[in-house]
């Protein structure tokens, strides 16, 4: 049982940091982001090349995300930057639309380059594990774990310290307003959704260090999105928690019933959780 | 001086400027004078960039305006308070302030300036830590016009500020414009109550339908017969109702 839990957290947490990159896109913008899953993915096989050349996967993360950074910058550019004065509505359908058939696009790229095999990264500690408390926790999942806390409080004190962070919160209030403030909105738009898209670059590593192949962006994507749900839509400090939750249900399920019912246990606790309490289980009152 | 020049603007296939010009002086203020639909809030917007114009010219001193991104005009000097005052509702008063003095240059005198702008609006210090969300209408307005004092910038262009506030708040907020045009910034003002405004400002065009159909001396433009039945709902023999602001 609380191995179990363990087992829990650790996947929640990967769920987490998946959510935080939609929501922040969400919450930020007002797109829905249906790439997203597929563009950590995309990070993974970069992970993978970058192994290939002998670079360790936790050191490649950093590469991975500037480089996911500037990919996201030019499809920003090209794909999306034509939504930014739409009304709030109009941008969440267009851009589900857009990144739908990006997300496919994408996919069948990564097939074309990479075949359709599944691939994983091993490295030389990928099976290693350590007792606490008499727990095996698995050095790995930890370290996913850390960083997705870490990444967290980066992102906080960057969007309340900063003069940038603060025109990001200001724009995901009002973007008029903002605008009328001296932020340049368009570029806020840039560089948050290039932010977003390369803070995949850790649930990239995480992946690739389990095992993925071309089509599973979707399935991530899923899971991202049920715990943005879950934690309230817009809210970023939430996706932890609500990751959390949902890792804690699924591993509970197949402690319970047996792991061909963990989806379907996550997915029908999700919609009970949407009859009872509409808002998500996160929502914060008050300050951003 | 602010001049706009021939200024036509579409919603789509709708036209509803028609070669707007006017102009307001350093030191000015100048009020926009219309009814519900005239087109006042979409020239303000205009001219903060906000909506691009389909002709004509908006220019600050020698800087050409129009076809530049609202960021931009900001920086060129130009403020505004929009209708329904836009705050940043979850941020704190004093969050919000700051994000008025966003850019680089207002950044640098920004402890001067909240200063400033907190002498005006006591009220907003005693509230700097609450949510924008949570201050009364009235203090939400004092908010607005505090933030866009913020940029310390030559131009401010106010919309509607008094809306759904009470009588006596909006004569002292009256009070405040003149006491900020007395410092050197000029006013572009677009009220629902114009013998008030008309009181206030130095200059005023009336815009009907999205055309300007007069303009003149605020002081001889309340005393013409044709504004104080338009406007004023009234003859020349209620000369007293006007009371005194
Ligand atoms: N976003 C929009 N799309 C289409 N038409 C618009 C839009 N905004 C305003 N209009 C139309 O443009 C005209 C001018 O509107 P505007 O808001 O500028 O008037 P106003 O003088 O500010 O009125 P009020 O005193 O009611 O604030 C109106 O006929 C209005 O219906
Ligand atoms: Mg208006």
């Amino acid at each position: 049982m609380g191995q179990t839990l363990v087992y829990g957290i650790l996947n929640g947490s990967l769920y987490g940091i998946i959510a935080l990159g939609i929501a922040l896109v969400f919450g930020i913008m007002k797109y829905l982001n249906l790439a997203q899953g597929t563009l950590i993915i995309l990070g993974a096989y970069i992970g993978l090349y970058l192994s290939q050349l002998g670079l360790d996967p936790f050191l490649s993360i950093p590469v991975v995300m500037v480089a996911l950074f500037l990919f996201a910058a030019v499809l920003f550019k090209t794909c999306f930057s034509r939504l930014i004065n739409f009304d709030e509505e109009e941008k969440i359908k267009n851009s589900l639309l857009i990144s739908f058939g990006l997300m496919l696009f994408l996919d069948n790229l990564i097939t074309v380059i990479w075949t359709s095999d599944e691939r994983s990264i091993t490295p030389a500690y990928s099976g290693i594990t350590f007792e606490l408390f008499g727990l095996r926790i698995p050095l790995i999942g930890l370290a996913g774990a850390l960083l997705a806390v870490i990444l967290i409080l980066l992102l906080h004190l960057f969007l309340t310290r900063t003069y940038f962070g603060q025109s990001v919160v200001a724009v995901s209030q009002d973007q008029e307003a903002a605008s009328l403030m001296g932020v340049n909105v368009s570029l806020t738009f840039l560089t948050s959704f290039a932010i977003s898209v390369s803070i995949a670059s850790i649930p990239s590593m995480l992946i690739a260090l389990q095992s993925f192949s071309p089509t599973v962006g979707l399935h991530w994507f899923n899971k991202g999105i049920v715990v943005v749900i879950l934690s309230g839509i817009g809210n970023i400090y939430g996706v932890l928690p609500a990751g959390l939750f949902l890792g804690i249900i699924e591993a509970l399920s197949v402690y319970i019933f047996g792991p061909s019912y963990r989806e379907v246990t996550g997915l029908a606790v999700f919609v009970l959780i949407l009859i009872l309490v509409p808002k998500g289980l996160f929502r914060r009152r008050g300050a951003a | 001086m602010l001049v706009v020049d021939g200024l036509d603007v579409h919603y789509g296939d709708l036209q509803v400027l028609w070669g707007i010009s006017l102009e307001v002086r350093d030191g000015e203020i100048v009020a926009l004078i219309g009814s519900n639909g005239a087109g006042k809030s979409t020239l303000i917007r205009a001219i903060a960039g906000l909506i691009r114009p389909t002709k004509g010219t908006i220019r600050l001193d020698h800087l050409l305006l129009n076809r530049r991104p609202p960021h931009e005009i900001v920086k060129a000097g130009i403020s505004m308070v929009p209708e329904g005052r836009r705050l940043f509702p979850k941020m704190s008063v004093l969050q919000n302030l700051r994000m008025g003095a966003f850019m680089k240059k207002a950044r640098h005198e920004i402890e001067q300036t909240l200063g400033w702008v907190y002498d005006i609006f006591p009220v907003l210090k005693e509230r700097s830590d609450q949510p924008a969300g949570l201050l009364s209408g009235g203090e939400q307005q004092m908010l607005a016009i505090g933030r866009a004092l913020m940029a310390n910038n030559r131009v401010l262009l106010l919309d509607e500020m008094s809306l759904g506030l009470s009588p006596l708040l909006v004569q002292n907020l009256f009070k405040i414009i003149a006491q900020i045009n007395e410092t050197g910034i000029s006013v572009l003002i677009v009220e629902q109550n114009v013998p008030m405004t008309l009181r206030l400002a130095d200059r005023a065009y009336i815009i009907e339908t999205g055309h300007i159909v007069g303009e003149g001396a605020a002081e001889s433009l309340l005393n013409s017969p044709r504004v104080r039945e338009a406007y004023l709902g009234i003859g020349p023999e209620c000369e007293d109702s006007l009371g005194g602001v």
